[in-house]
């Protein structure tokens, strides 16, 4: 019996990584007007940032508060030898539920980096913007949204996110 | 002449090549018509100037004089407004193409002599010359290009020189960046090794507790626990790697202001020499390092500021004399870091910069009109820094043609500095300051903790560090101050308040640290301080344009920062928390109890005073025996008593405390009318800490006094 199940998860085990290795890459799968998208949860709602407009992702790293700093401003972190600022995903975009972040979604801005803490990256998806639900039809009241899909996915606009007033600390 | 510095060889001999390269640049725009003729006469009159400067620095007489002829030349054209023919081009750009190969060959060149008697065949046929530039002419390669400069070019590539590499400073950075990367991950590691170490040894304690266990793991564990001791090998030997890489990178960018110090010298002692004036130079740079890149554009601007400084500023020794000035002139140059920003002060004692003179040729020169001119900030701003503006009558090869304030302004422009003038009254003397921010900065600094966070403070600006007791801080104007060991009120200021953070309870010793800006002193209370190391520090992200209290931050080593403190901001919130200091300089000090005993109500009432408005607790009794009695019922830190009252006097008083066992060593201070030697004798037979005459007292001495005993 223990030789018939482990021999059934060996094959379970073997079907699922056959599947894994003929998946075609989601690039070329992409139709023409689809977006690859990271999708993280912040505190009760979940973002997706468009992968071709992120640097990296990267764990959270140790953030060091900035004396006088607004609340969104969680404060600065070195990445990859760089200082750059940290925001809260959560207090920028006034989500409700507590946010705990554990990874820094990384932006690069034409001045430099900036970080967004989110927190868990859920997965990879592709999107398409013209099946998003938009904020003009008033779905989501969301600043920096390109809008909504249809399981309630806001789909990052990283240009006016990066032009949001509250990210340049005068 | 002086010998040639080899080093000075080699930073000319860059120099010249990189204004041949420059020249060439300009000269292809002016043909091609994007660089108009006004603007290649005045541009290449400034690559003449400093390679002028840089040829006479490093002594090559020839060559320089071969670039003042160009620059005679070219003052010419400027001052005509004709444009430059092809033949004037053409022999300007041979001349700095000689000047290199001069340089090449240690100062002396055959063809010095031909091109230096072109170029002032150019000043008598006439500088508009008759053919006028060709946008073809380049493509022609009839003067400009490899046939004519590229062996110079070659030459000097190939030229066996110093092994040196000239490496962009952006890659430089990059490389420091990852430096800063790797030591944040090797902290990590630490850490993960030191959880690592933690289970092992818990591990193992529980494999030695559990005799079932012990037979089948011990051997285990202690193979893993010399695995984990192997690693924690490795990780040490790596963390110094570590340390040294980023040292050694650090030492790639960053260099003493001080190496430059030769070169001032030379410059200062060669501009005397030729204008037969006498002065001194010295010089003040403490430790500051700068960023290589920094320094080596710094190196011109300086040095225009010291020839300025000689030819314009100190006078000749008769001039002097006349003055009542010592027949030397003194120049200094001093350096100080501010924050991120280097600032350099060049200063002198001659005759100042005279605005009357500005003024008048000011609208001589046509630079302002006269309602203008009446503006001294706007005259100087106006004039001083504007290019071909100079009060200078006669023209040098040391200064006097205008270009010298024009030049440094540009420089320190391009290194997103600013420079500016302090002038004194006429005869005075004058400065300037260059103030320059650095990409990267090395500092010796502080690190000290407060309110849970760690920070770092430039140690130039903390002149010592005090430990005081909280019992001696006192209070004025709403601030709490304390007096140094030298009686000098000193005011206080916390650290995790000027920072925003929650302030922990005082411990008995204050750490202080005396923090100068200027004339002013600052007492800085902070919780820890943990010492000083050499610091690069970090900008600040781009988009924080102002942090309240920061100026950049510096990596601890691992992967945490600590916040580098902008010393000036401590003292302009001085005044703004003062209240908050006050109220928890109230709680503290609750904690220090003081009895005072006099049967005269005045007394008692003003030593009361005195002690609760420097924020001691105080009670008082009329006599010696409510006196004893309220020490052997509460608890005191300190009596101060009267000498004469009823029932139980002051000796009396101090016998008893002498002798009893709790209480024999407290701090007593007798405070009396009785100022004879043997009463004086008494109180100390008795055993008082202090004695003090009533006829001499006064607030000060009792809380010096007090402050000491405690």
């Amino acid at each position: 019996m223990e030789v018939t199940n482990a021999g059934e998860r060996a094959r379970r085990v073997l079907l699922e990584r056959a599947r894994i290795l003929a998946r075609v890459p989601s690039a070329t799968l992409r139709a023409a007007d689809e977006i690859e998208v990271a999708v993280c949860t912040v505190g009760s709602e979940s973002f997706g940032f468009p992968v071709h407009l992120l640097r990296e992702i990267v764990p959270m790293p140790t953030v060091t508060a900035l004396p006088f700093a607004p609340e969104c401003l969680i404060g600065i972190a070195q990445v990859r030898g760089t200082l750059l600022s940290v925001f809260d995903m959560a207090k920028l975009s006034q989500v409700k539920g507590t946010s705990n972040p554990r990874h820094l979604v990384v932006v690069e801005a034409p001045e430099g980096a900036i970080g967004f803490s989110v927190d868990v990256v859920l997965t990879c998806r592709n999107v398409s913007p013209s099946a998003l639900q938009g904020n003009a039809a008033g779905h989501t009241e969301r600043r920096a949204a390109l809008g909504l899909t249809p399981d309630l996915v806001v789909i990052v606009d990283v240009p006016a996110l990066l032009g949001l007033p509250e990210l340049v600390i005068e | 002449m002086m010998p040639q510095d080899p080093d000075l060889v080699r930073v000319v001999h860059a120099e010249t090549g990189e204004a041949l390269d420059a020249l060439l640049e300009l000269s292809e725009s002016l043909i091609a018509g994007s660089t108009g003729a006004s603007e290649y006469v005045r541009t290449a009159f400034r690559i003449f100037h400093n390679v002028k400067g840089a040829l006479r620095l490093a002594g090559f007489p020839g060559p320089e004089r071969l670039a003042h002829a160009v620059e005679d030349r070219l003052a010419e054209l400027r001052e005509s407004g004709e444009s430059p023919s092809e033949e004037f081009v053409d022999a300007i750009e041979q001349a700095l193409s000689t000047c290199l190969k001069a340089v090449e060959a240690g100062g002396a060149h055959p063809d010095l002599n031909a091109v230096f008697e072109r170029i002032a065949g150019l000043g008598e046929s006439g500088v508009t010359g008759a053919q006028p530039l060709k946008s073809e002419r380049a493509a022609n390669g009839s003067s400009i290009g490899p046939s004519t400069l590229g062996p110079a070019v070659e030459s000097a590539a190939a030229a066996p020189g110093p092994k040196a590499l000239r490496i962009d400073a952006t890659r430089l950075d990059r490389l420091m960046d990852l430096g800063s990367e790797y030591l944040a991950q090797h902290g990590r590691q630490r850490r993960q090794r030191a959880a690592l170490r933690d289970f092992a040894d818990r591990l193992t304690l529980l494999v030695k507790r559990e005799q079932r266990l012990k037979h089948l793991l011990l051997p285990l564990m202690q193979d893993f626990d010399a695995f984990v001791r192997a690693e924690e090998q490795d990780l040490r030997r790596a963390g110094q790697l570590t340390a040294d890489f980023d040292g050694a990178m650090r030492g790639v960018r960053m260099q003493p202001l001080s190496v430059i110090v030769p070169q001032l010298r030379r410059v200062v002692s060669e501009a005397s020499r030729e204008l037969g004036k006498s002065a001194h130079l010295s010089l003040d740079f403490g430790d500051v390092e700068i960023d290589r890149q920094v320094l080596d554009a710094l190196r011109e601007p300086l040095m225009h500021l010291l020839r300025n400084a000689v030819d314009h500023g100190i006078e000749h020794e008769a001039v002097r004399s006349a003055r009542q000035k010592p027949a030397r002139g003194e120049v200094c140059v001093s350096a100080r870091l501010k924050g991120v920003n280097v600032e350099i002060e060049v200063s002198d004692d001659g005759a100042g910069i005279d605005l009357e003179k500005v003024r008048a040729r000011a609208l001589e020169q046509g630079f302002l009109a006269a309602d203008e001119a009446q503006d001294p900030t706007r005259l100087l701003d106006a004039t001083l820094f504007a290019p071909g503006f100079s009060t200078a009558t006669k023209v040098t090869t040391v200064s006097g043609r205008g270009v010298g304030l024009d030049v440094v302004r540009a420089r320190v422009a391009e290194l997103g500095g600013q420079v500016y003038a302090t002038l004194g009254q006429t005869g005075t003397g004058a400065s300037f300051t260059l103030s320059v921010p650095a990409s990267v900065v090395s500092l010796r600094g502080l690190a000290v903790r407060a309110g849970g966070a760690t920070f770092v403070l430039p140690s130039a600006q903390i002149e010592r560090t005090l430990r005081i007791g909280a019992s001696q801080l006192g209070s004025a104007e709403g601030v709490t101050v304390v007096r140094t060991p030298e009686g000098d009120p000193l005011r206080l200021r916390w650290l995790s308040s000027a920072m925003g953070l929650e302030r922990s309870d005082d411990p008995d010793f204050l750490q202080v640290l005396v923090v100068a800006e200027g004339l002013q002193r600052l007492g800085l209370v902070v919780d820890e301080v943990q010492g000083d190391t050499n610091f690069v520090i970090k900008r600040l992200p781009w988009n924080i344009r102002r942090a309240q209290g920061v100026i950049g931050a510096t990596h601890q080593g691992d992967a945490t920062l600590a916040l580098v403190v902008d010393p000036t901001h401590l003292f302009r919130a001085q005044n703004t928390t003062a209240r908050d200091h006050r109220v928890k300089l109230a709680t503290k000090q609750q904690r220090t109890r003081i009895l005072v005993a006099d049967d005269s109500l005045t007394s008692r009432t003003l030593e009361r005073n005195i002690l609760v408005s420097a924020g001691y607790e105080v009670q008082v009794v009329e006599d010696g025996e409510y006196a004893l009695e309220a020490l052997e019922h509460q608890s005191f830190d300190l009596l101060v008593s009267d000498v004469q009252m009823p029932r139980m006097d002051g000796f009396e008083l101090t016998r008893r405390v002498r002798t009893h066992a709790r209480l024999s060593k407290l701090p007593i201070i007798l405070v009396t009318s009785l100022d004879r030697p043997e009463d004086v004798a008494e109180g100390a037979r008795v055993g008082a800490d202090e004695y003090i005459i009533k006829g001499q007292f006064d607030q000060e001495i009792l809380l010096k006094t007090v402050s000491r005993l405690l």
